[in-house]
């Protein structure tokens, strides 16, 4: 199940929202775990079976470690730990990478895979945060076996993050207020980004998916840059209106859930936009992978490998496909360039020109990202420029130049710090509040006709 | 290592001030919250009105409580109200309520069918849809659902393209069966779509495929097949209404213009003057505006009847009495109108005739060749309609016993290049050695 889904939307997210609420305090956790196993159930009863194995392993893996260190670290908690998580990533390997790494060793192209676990890229870092975070003793073992779960499986996460810490979760499990305020900003949240992912992100998925479709040699310039603007901000408003949603739904239920996204197309350089893109993802990687390791502590060389290890396993994290390993080394390059090249330069730069240049080699990156394979990327690139394609412009360009302009043109505005800062200056007005009222019926209203037109169909070709 | 120390430096002052913006988010939204606390912490508010009227302002939670209503209000209304069985707009059957059992549910069908017959039960699903068509089309969108939305309401089907494969397996075909059964004429009549012929009301730069270049391509590379280049005959009356405008087919004037280019080729004879012509509907709305959600403008049907006093009956492979009329009125009641003729598409459809001309004519088609039946069969004893979507048997017997003297395939360019049926039926005949009349032993083809 989605959380843009009619099914979700319109019986699920009432229903569940009434009933965690009517629950008294002391069974809220139980009952929000409930609600979040039958979400899973609901999307696949394979998945649940698989996931409270792991998450009935990983709470008395939590409890073990816990009594083995009583306050100090020992060589049999560093064991248990190492193995606790292996036994996750291993999990994670086998759904995901298992083809992959077999066709690097030019292997196992018949071989039918079972389907991977909706999530389980997300579940599995929730894990080792878990794991971790006890171990270092950061937070205590959870008391009971409900938070360990609630915490692996709460719903508004658990498909596509954001990924919180352990350690920022376990506090409000143990006590939160859901006062009226979190919920009113929860469900706007919600409904705001049920309307980026619906309307805005889908609308822009109709350009790109045009011209994806075409064969690289029919591409003009135009349409080569038509798409790349396409994904980029399909992607943004896909995944941060996804992420709204889970933040939303966390408020209303009480939780404060991480913020993912924050304005990343204005960023003034690349380490700054991978502050404010997945910001859960780079944190997790900064945290368990790349402080570990010794972060930018132990010399240049050794801050390089560091680097080198963490941007190559977030490519891996995103696809297993060699086009996200190059668009992981891609960053990566990028990074190191603006740590030690150019960091001098980038200072004098105007911000505008940092702030554009930034952009154009983010959205640069996404080619690799959104390509089927590393030669169909090189020949994007090479469209891009105008070689090999089809010419600069031709009436199929014009045409789906027509049909998404508008859409771009939101998304852009949509991208820059304008609508909240509009929503800021309205808030003390007096039509506030009917004025919010109205806007968020009618994204809803935009919404539920998106999801309803997704499933409309019509039997042509029984009748042809 | 000046510049590490100078980046943990950073690293710090940096995560310091994100500490400091934290704690002071933290803290407005702690003091949001005390704010509300000091309102009841209560966002649904169930009480009499009276009480509610004495209780605090309830505007802070207006926005939750408007959408988590709607949501719950639409949901459940969806859940209780009475259930349509046919959608109109959509021209199909909707999903029946999914029946629960252990094994549905753990392999997911229950929950997959249960949220198709949600969704298709919806409360307001076609003004939801349309709605979103609305949306779709003031940002600038002229297409929806794989139709073009065209100049003057009208709607063009969008070709899909065809695999070059399957086009080489198409004539290949076609080819084999000529060779395997050469006693029979044979005429190639393919007809372009709207798309190609009235390209002139597509959408301003809407690219359609050049679907002249591909029959003509594809003709050449027939042999014993004679063809008739419909492009030609259509497109010299682009103008005129030989295509519906809400749906995919052509219309019995477009069937009837075809038909003279083809009776040319196939040498008929003279052909009959003059026609009756008659309206069935004017409200005529068909699949193209069902799945582009477009509801602006709604064709009419005519029929021509050959002034003529040759009689004919149809007869229907897959059972039913003889009829003696081609035209199935009750479907003229149905979404569907275009089932007016012959009740749409079956495997095999016999018309005997009382014509005199020791002509018996095959015809492999697809759906438009419903509309020119009218104009053909009075220059056939019979004419045979065989539709290979639909055709299971074999044609062994058919070309062998019905006494074929004439083959005709009889399609639209978009459907036949995407066929898959045709050539298994037709390779199946060519391929399948004959056994010789009177014996069993395999004789020799042909």
């Amino acid at each position: 199940m989605s959380l843009n889904s009619l099914f979700f939307v319109f019986l699920f997210l009432p229903a569940g929202w009434i009933l965690q609420r009517v629950t008294p305090e002391k069974a809220k956790n139980a009952v929000l775990l409930l609600l979040s196993a039958a979400f899973i159930t609901w999307g696949s009863p394979r998945d649940m079976l698989l996931i409270l194995c792991s998450a009935l392993f990983n709470f008395f893996t939590a409890l073990e470690l816990t009594a083995l260190q009583r306050g100090e670290r020992n060589k049999h908690a560093r064991l248990v730990f190492i193995s606790g998580v292996t036994v996750n990533l291993l999990l994670l390997f086998f759904y995901k990478y298992t083809g992959f790494a077999l066709s690097v060793f030019g292997a196992g192209r018949s071989l039918t895979l079972p389907l991977a676990p909706v999530g389980i890229s997300f579940y599995t870092f929730s894990a080792v945060s878990f794991l971790t975070d006890v171990y270092r003793g950061d937070t205590p073992a959870p008391k009971n076996f409900i938070d360990a779960a609630l915490y692996l499986t709460f719903f508004p996460k658990f498909i596509s993050g954001p990924i919180v810490k352990y350690a920022d979760f376990e506090k409000e499990l143990r006590g939160r207020v859901c006062s009226a305020a979190l919920t009113e900003a929860g469900v706007t949240r919600f409904t705001v980004g049920l309307a980026k992912k619906l309307v805005l992100a889908d609308s822009l998925a109709v350009s790109f998916n045009a011209i994806s479709a075409l064969p690289t040699a029919e591409l003009t310039v135009v349409h080569a840059w038509l798409g790349l603007f396409a994904y980029a901000f399909m992607l943004y408003f896909d995944f941060s209106g996804y992420s709204d949603m889970a933040v939303g739904l966390g408020n209303a239920c009480g939780f404060h859930i991480d913020e993912n996204f924050d304005r990343p197309y204005t960023s003034v350089g690349i380490a700054d936009f991978w502050r404010r893109w997945h910001i859960t993802l780079g944190r997790w990687f900064r945290d368990y992978v790349y402080i570990p390791l010794g972060g930018s502590r132990q010399g240049k060389a050794k801050t390089v490998r560091n680097l080198a290890v963490v941007w190559l396993l977030t490519g891996l994290w995103h696809g297993a496909a060699w086009t996200f390993v190059a668009w992981g080394a891609y960053h990566l390059a990028l990074l190191l360039l603006e740590k030690f090249v150019f960091a001098g330069l980038k200072k004098k730069l105007p911000k505008a020109v940092n702030v554009a240049l930034t952009f154009l080699l983010v959205i640069l990156g996404w080619t690799p990202f959104f390509s089927p394979s590393l030669s169909y990327t090189g020949r994007y690139l090479l469209r891009l420029v105008g070689v090999g394609g089809a010419g600069l412009v031709n009436g199929g360009a014009v045409y789906l130049l027509r049909g998404g302009a508008v859409w771009l043109a939101l998304a852009a505005v949509g991208s820059t710090p304008l609508p909240k800062a509009l929503g800021d200056r309205l808030k003390d007005k007096k039509a506030f509040i009917p004025l919010k009222v109205v806007l968020l019926l009618s994204l809803l209203a935009l919404s539920l006709a998106a999801m309803i037109s997704g499933t409309y169909q019509s039997f042509l070709y029984a009748q042809f | 290592m000046d510049i590490i120390t100078v980046d943990i430096a950073a690293a710090e002052a940096a995560q310091k001030e994100q500490k400091a913006a934290l704690t002071a988010k933290e803290a407005a939204e702690k003091k949001a919250e005390e704010e509300a606390q000091t309102e009841p912490v209560v966002t649904v508010d169930l009480r009499p009105a009276k009480v509610r009227a004495k209780a605090a302002p309830r505007a802070a939670v207006m926005g939750a409580s408007a959408v988590l209503c709607t949501a719950l209000l639409f949901g459940a209304l969806s859940l209780s109200l009475p259930k349509k069985e046919f959608s109109e707009t959509e021209n199909r059957v909707l999903a029946g309520a999914p029946q629960f059992s252990v094994s549905a549910f753990l392999k997911g069908d229950f929950q997959s069918g249960f949220e198709t017959w949600f969704a298709d039960h919806f409360v307001g699903r076609d003004t939801f849809s349309a709605l979103h068509h609305l949306v779709q089309s003031v940002a600038g969108s002229r297409e929806a659902g794989g139709v073009y939305l065209g100049e003057e309401d009208r709607l063009f089907l969008i070709p899909t393209t065809p695999e070059e494969e399957n086009v080489t397996a198409l004539a290949d075909a076609i080819n084999a069966f000529a060779s395997a059964y050469p006693e029979q004429k044979y005429l190639f009549a393919v007809a372009p779509n709207a798309v190609w012929t009235q390209r002139k009301y597509l959408p301003p730069y809407a690219e359609a495929p050049d679907q002249q270049a591909q029959l003509a391509a594809f003709a050449k590379r027939l042999k014993n097949v004679k063809t008739v280049d419909l492009c030609k005959a259509l497109s010299a009356h682009s103008d005129e209404y030989i295509y519906y405008r809400t749906d995919h087919h052509w219309t019995s004037l477009g069937a009837k213009y075809a038909f003279e280019a083809i009776a040319a080729q196939l040498e008929t004879g003279p052909l009959v003057k003059k026609y009756e012509t008659h309206t069935l509907s004017e409200t005529f709305e068909g699949t193209l505006a069902a799945k582009s959600g477009s509801h602006k403008t709604r064709d009419t049907i005519d029929i021509y009847l050959p002034e003529t006093d040759i009689a004919y009956y149809v007869n229907y492979a897959d059972g039913g009495e003889a009829e003696s009329s081609m035209y199935r009125r009750a479907f003229l009641d149905t979404r569907d109108q275009y089932a007016v003729f012959f009740g749409g598409n079956h495997a095999l459809v016999r018309i005997r005739t009382t014509a005199d001309t020791g002509r018996k004519l095959l015809v492999f088609k697809d759906s438009y060749a419903n509309a020119a039946m009218q104009f053909l069969y009075p220059y056939f004893e019979e004419i045979v309609m065989v539709d290979p979507r639909y055709y299971y048997d074999s044609l062994i017997p058919v070309m062998n016993q019905y006494g074929i003297t004439d083959v005709l395939y009889l399609y639209n360019a978009d459907t036949f290049f995407n066929d898959t049926s045709l050539a298994d039926v037709l390779l199946e005949a060519a391929e399948t050695p004959e056994p010789a009349p009177g014996s069993g032993t395999e004789g020799s083809v042909g």
